[in-house]
Parts: structure tokens; C-alpha cells; sequence
């Protein structure tokens, strides 16, 4: 059976699913709504927006000259930069920064998935936990995350209760709500932290000014994430890149408020390892964060991606999510419609990028070309063209 | 591959035949054979066949589900069968619903009506009115479409046409802003029936309606209060659904060959929210009239009109 025989019988062992479609539909009129009231109280981040999208831009116009403005500007604040050319070759260079450390936490990071990062870690052994309550939850289930941001927006209460009970031996009551589930979780992924030696995250943009990863959050694991253990490696799509902190700043005042999240509990910032010249006058590194710091810039794809007219459209994404709430498909089948990692109609052009045009070009067909993604996206990339340009590519 | 084979068909067919599936001689053009309107002429009404095909569709498509269930061979079979005659073929299918072929034809004749009434003069194509190819473009067969646009598009110039009115929002589009692409100095206003009419010709029947906007009008064509200022000039209240003009939800249709189980359940997601706000869902576009006719019955009281009925 071919693929795109194979997501149409998972869409409807998907779409047969009571939970998935009940938790689905709850989710995504709350976030229209939402959607529509933050354009209403912030009427001033459509403007963010229409400049984050030039900046988006100019990057991807220069991409080379920008890669190696942030590997300057991060070894200048003492990180160490790599450059990673696939998924593969991320693995690898992960692999050797972490050596025999075993404990490793993970942020929610859709580049991590991409790259397979969490299975290929426990594969060789290390103990590997996802610390957004949500992302654990996925980790727990076997499966992919569903939503850009929200990747349990499949799962009822009901299933996650289940979910947890049968993978962690908790002896949650069913009655619990979802406090009490968020507060088991939290105590069980306290003593990981502790002891954690390594925390790995993905970025929501990287300044090429200051070398500085800006990631957003509510839940705070991110900030422990990033602090806590003595190493911190950062994976980053090279089409992460923005000129300067201000344009980081605004990239995620505008892709929290479209994935709407606005504002954001958490903006971190991090720019190279803790350190301190209190003691003796002389700069320590790692004070109380990370003594070393590490920033990988991940191609797979998207250079090349970066020569297709209609592709590169698609690399100044910021990944809010929200063209996968406005989409009708998505609305039934979420991510199941989509790659290994990329769902829905944002998804199905990542796929394309990092799975090849042939892939992107089969699943496309499930689109149904009623141009709703479009008015969904913060930086007007046209997704519903660069779809159909991926139909066309089927046959060939 | 079953995707690939029935897209092959439908380009097969459509380049050979005019249409994209199999259907008996003369059916575009029998709505209008009591008319008698001229063959030639500067305005010309082009209806693309989408009306009159909508039948014939949901026949292959419970066709292709029912092959769907057997094996890949049922497909290849179905290939070889393109290439039999036309007519012949179309005895192949599942007679098609009655009622949707008077739907059709009622449909045609009321805008035909409403043209005629509110004083506008047009010529007819009679066996010129084939496909206009949407579906080859919306599928991503560029190349069969390009060639099938060029035939309509000499067709539409051998006689002597200027100005195409159209009556579905697929033929509108792909015809003003597709065929351009594709057919070096193509020269044609383009416009939608409802554009022309200035004076309504029937008079209110039902308390009130909700409108469900098609995607390519509101989305594409910026076709959004055309509709509403005609029905409300014959009376009508409007009660907006949950998401509408250009945020409007799409009806499924265009998944429906490929995964029937995913186009009605977002049929279902639209006619739940219509039905919320009235009885009575006004539709533009034969596709939406299609895919929630094919759920009314699970709607106790529901009924779907074609905004030409109304006005």
C-alpha cells in the first residue's frame, strides 16, 4: 500500500476515534475564538507581523552570510556553534557533545522530532525524558505530536488519565482534574531536573547579532530546561535566524499571539553559558545555568528548499499552528494528515522540505484548496498555492 | 495506485470527452432546449457543466466506492473503459439520483429566468458548454488542463464571445484567473450571474436563512455581500453562521473521491454549525449543494437552496 493510501486509513481509524474528535473540536473553537479576540485587544501585532515577515526575508535572501553571522556572534558570547547538514549529521555531533552523560531532558521541540532525536537517544541507552507536560504525554503514548504547539490537542482527559495511569503505574482516581494531573506530573518530573545532566531545546528564533536563542513558554520547563542541567544544546533550523534581538523579540510576540498564547508566561533568552566574575575578579563559567553551552544549525532541507520558488515561501513559518486550527481536514485528522513529524497544511510543505517533494507531493493531495490556511498565517505565506504546486508534482 | 489510476481517468476523459466523468449525449445542454436562444453572440452564458455534472459525480463516485472494496484490478478496468464511447460508458454507472438532475436543470433555468427578467441579452453554447477543466487544475494535472482550457477557450472564441457570464464559483475562478496562465492573449471578462441582476424576481416564502458562503467566492472572487444584498432585496433575513464571509467553512466536496468518510464529517462540522441558525442553508455552488444534500437526511426539517431559487 502506498502512502497516501496508508494516512487515508489512518485518518479514519483517526476520524472514528469519539475522544480525538471530541478533544479536536473543543480545542479548536477555543482557539479560534481566542484568535479572533487577541486581533481584537492587540490590533498592533498584525504590524509585528507584516515586519517579521520582511525580516524573514531578508534572511533567507542571505541565508549563508546570516548562518555565519550567529555561528560569530555565538562563539563570541562563549557558546560553541556547529553546523549540522542532515538529521543525521545532528545526531552525530549530539552524540559526542553529550559522550557518557546519561540523564537527558528534553524542551517540546518539533526540529528534535524532526531529526528523531528522543528514540534515537534511548536507542543508545540514555535516560531521556520530554519535560512540556504535553510533549511527556506524546513521549508516553509511542505517538507524534498532533499540533504545532499544543501536541495533545487530540487527547481527552479521559485518555490522558488512562494514558498515565498505564504508563507511569500512577494510581490516578478518575474523577481527577486536570490540576491534580498537571500536579503528579510536576512532582514526577521534579527529581528529573535535579539530577539531569544535560538539557536539549529547540529555539523560536536565534538573533544573528548577539548569537542569543529566544524560546517561548507557559509552562516554565523550558527555563529549567535551559538552566538546570550543567550542558545546554540548542537545535535550530537555520531558518530560525532573524538580524537582531529586536527582531527575535518581535518573531515571538507575533508567533505566540497567532498560536494564541499571547503573552507568552515565559520569553528566555539565552546567549552563551552562565558565568560570574564575582569570585576574585576572574569570569567562572557556570554559575548557577549551564557551563557549556552549545548552538547546532540544522540544514536538512532547507537550503535546498531555499532555491524552490514555491518552497522557500514556507521557511519564514513560524510555526504558531494556526493555519492547522483554520484548516477543515486538520479540524477532523490533525497531524495523522502529514509526515513523519509535519501535519496539516504547514505540515504537509515541512514534510516536502525535509522528507523530499515526492512525499510533500502525495500527501498534498488530501487538501481541499478552499484557501482557508491562508488567512490564517501570520506572515501571508501563501500555503494553499505552494500545496498546489505540490500536487503537481505527483505524477512526475 | 488507485489515486493516480482514477486521476488518469478523469484527465483521459475530460481531454477526449469534453467532461471528467462519463455522461449520456446532450446532458449539459438539455436544460435549455425549450429556450431557443442564439448561438452566437458578444455575452455568452457558460455554465462549465458543474450543475449538470454534480449527478453523474456522486454516480462514480458510489461507483469507485463500491470498486473500492473489491481490488486494484476494478481500477485497471475501469482505464480500459475510458476508452469506450462515451454513451456507452455512461451505462456503466448507477443511473443517477433523479432528483439532482432536476435540481440541476431547475437551477439552470431559474438563473437563466432571472437573466431574461432583469432585461440582460446572451447567446447560450448548447453542445459547446463542456467542462471547464477545474477539477484537472485543482488535482494538480496541469498539463492536461492547460490543454483542455485552450479548447474550451477557442470554442468560447469561435463564437465571437467577450464577455462570459458564469453560474458556479469554480467555472468564475479558474476561468478569470486561471485560464489567463495558460492561454496566451486570452481576452474575456468574466462574471458571475449574480453580478447582472439588479431587480429580484421572486418574493419571500421562508421566515429566515443562514448563507453558506462558497470558498472560492468569498476567498478568491471577493463575491460576499453580492448574495446577501440580493436575498435581503427579496426580503430575507440573514442569520450568520458561526464562521462566515471570507473565514467560511468548506462543505468537504473536494475530498469526497478520495476519502468519503473525511468529507462528511466536515460536512457534518458545517451543517451542524447552519442548521444552529436556521432551517432553511442557502448554498452558491452546486459542490456545497452536493456534499449536504447527500447528509440532510441526518437534519430533521433541513433544507438546501440554490441562491437562484430564492431571488
Amino acid at each position: 500500500m502506498d502512502l497516501l493510501e496508508n494516512i487515508i486509513n489512518d485518518s479514519i481509524r483517526f476520524l472514528s476515534n469519539r475522544g480525538y474528535q471530541e478533544a479536536l473540536s473543543n480545542a479548536i473553537s477555543n482557539s479560534e475564538a481566542r484568535f479572533f479576540n487577541m486581533l481584537k485587544r492587540h490590533g498592533n501585532i498584525k504590524e509585528l507581523a507584516k515586519e517579521v515577515e520582511e525580516t524573514k526575508k531578508e534572511v533567507l535572501s542571505s541565508i549563508d552570510y546570516y548562518i555565519d553571522k550567529v555561528v560569530d556572534s555565538f562563539k563570541a558570547a562563549n557558546g560553541v556553534a556547529h553546523y549540522a547538514e542532515s538529521g543525521k549529521d545532528a545526531l552525530e555531533i549530539i552524540d559526542k557533545i553529550i559522550g557518557d552523560r546519561k540523564r537527558i531532558l528534553l524542551s517540546k521541540s518539533m526540529t528534535c522530532e524532526e531529526i528523531g532525536l528522543r528514540k534515537h537517544l534511548q536507542q543508545i541507552g540514555k535516560d531521556v525524558w520530554e519535560t512540556d507536560l504535553g510533549q511527556l504525554l506524546i513521549q508516553l503514548e509511542g505517538g507524534k505530536p498532533m499540533h504545532a504547539t499544543a501536541p495533545v490537542i487530540h487527547m481527552t482527559l479521559e485518555q490522558i488519565i488512562k494514558l498515565v495511569r498505564s504508563k507511569l503505574g500512577m494510581d490516578v482516581r478518575e474523577d481527577e482534574s486536570p490540576q491534580d494531573i498537571a500536579g503528579r506530573l510536576r512532582v514526577f518530573l521534579r527529581e528529573k531536573f535535579i539530577k539531569s545532566e544535560v538539557g536539549i531545546s529547540g529555539a523560536n528564533a536565534v538573533s544573528a547579532d548577539t548569537g542569543s536563542v529566544f524560546l517561548i513558554e507557559n509552562e516554565g520547563n523550558i527555563r529549567l530546561v535551559t538552566s538546570l542541567p550543567p550542558l545546554h544544546i540548542v537545535l535550530a533550523g537555520i531558518e530560525k535566524i532573524v538580524p537582531t534581538m529586536m527582531d527575535a523579540l518581535k518573531l515571538v510576540m507575533v508567533q505566540s499571539s497567532y498560536a494564541g498564547l499571547f503573552p507568552p508566561s515565559y520569553i528566555n533568552v539565552v546567549s552563551g553559558p552562565s558565568a560570574t566574575g564575582d569570585i576574585g575578579h576572574r569570569k567562572v563559567y557556570g554559575a548557577h545555568g549551564p557551563r557549556e553551552v552549545h548552538l547546532i544549525l540544522l540544514n536538512n532541507g532547507r537550503k535546498e528548499a531555499n532555491k524552490n520558488v514555491f518552497l522557500r515561501e514556507e521557511l519564514r513559518c513560524v510555526r504558531c499552528g494556526n493555519c492547522q486550527i483554520f484548516c477543515p481536514v486538520w479540524n477532523h485528522v490533525a497531524n495523522t494528515w502529514g509526515g513523519k513529524v509535519y501535519g496539516g497544511p504547514m505540515g504537509v510543505i515541512w514534510t516536502a522540505i525535509t522528507e523530499g517533494i515526492e512525499i510533500g507531493s502525495e500527501i498534498s493531495q488530501l487538501c481541499l484548496g478552499c484557501k482557508r490556511c491562508d488567512l490564517a498565517c501570520p506572515v501571508e505565506i501563501p500555503l494553499s498555492s505552494i500545496i498546489h504546486y505540490l500536487k503537481t508534482q505527483f505524477r512526475k | 495506485m488507485k489515486v493516480k489510476e482514477i486521476m488518469r481517468f478523469m484527465a483521459d476523459m475530460t481531454l477526449r470527452t469534453g467532461f471528467p466523468v462519463p455522461v449520456p449525449r446532450g446532458f449539459s445542454y438539455k436544460w435549455a432546449e425549450s429556450y431557443g436562444f442564439n448561438r452566437k453572440g458578444e455575452v455568452m452564458l457558460y455554465t462549465g457543466a458543474l450543475y449538470q455534472l454534480v449527478p453523474y459525480i456522486e454516480s462514480l463516485s458510489a461507483f469507485l466506492k463500491s470498486i473500492e472494496r473489491s481490488d486494484i484490478g476494478a481500477f485497471l478496468a475501469l482505464r480500459t473503459a475510458s476508452h469506450l464511447p462515451a454513451g456507452l460508458l455512461a451505462g456503466l454507472l448507477p443511473e443517477p439520483d433523479k432528483k439532482l438532475v432536476d435540481f440541476s436543470n431547475k437551477t439552470l433555468k431559474s438563473i437563466a429566468d432571472l437573466l431574461i427578467k432583469n432585461g440582460v441579452e446572451f447567446s447560450y453554447l448548447y453542445e459547446d458548454d463542456i467542462y471547464s477543466g477545474v477539477l484537472l487544475y485543482d488535482m494538480g494535472l496541469v498539463e492536461e488542463f492547460g490543454e483542455h482550457a485552450k479548447k474550451v477557450y477557442s470554442r468560447l472564441k469561435g463564437r465571437g464571445v467577450k464577455k462570459v457570464i458564469t453560474v458556479d464559483p469554480h467555472t468564475y475562478s479558474i476561468l478569470a484567473k486561471t485560464y489567463p496562465k495558460f492561454i496566451d492573449g486570452f481576452s474575456l471578462e468574466v462574471t458571475s450571474y449574480m453580478e447582472l441582476i439588479k431587480k429580484v424576481t421572486k418574493k419571500v416564502t421562508l421566515n429566515s436563512l443562514t448563507i453558506h458562503d462558497s470558498c472560492i467566492y468569498a476567498r478568491e472572487l471577493n463575491i460576499i455581500d453580492v448574495p446577501r444584498k440580493l436575498l435581503e432585496s427579496a426580503g430575507y433575513s440573514i442569520v450568520e453562521p458561526r464562521r462566515n464571509r471570507e473565514y467560511t467553512f468548506c462543505c468537504g466536496g473536494p475530498v469526497e473521491m478520495l476519502s468519503p468518510s473525511l468529507a462528511s464529517a466536515i460536512a457534518d462540522d458545517r451543517m451542524k454549525e447552519l442548521s444552529e441558525k436556521s432551517k432553511n442553508i442557502v448554498t452558491m455552488c452546486p459542490i456545497c449543494f452536493i456534499n449536504f444534500y447527500r447528509i440532510k437526511h441526518r437534519y430533521k426539517g433541513v433544507e438546501i437552496h440554490d441562491v437562484s431559487s430564492l431571488i
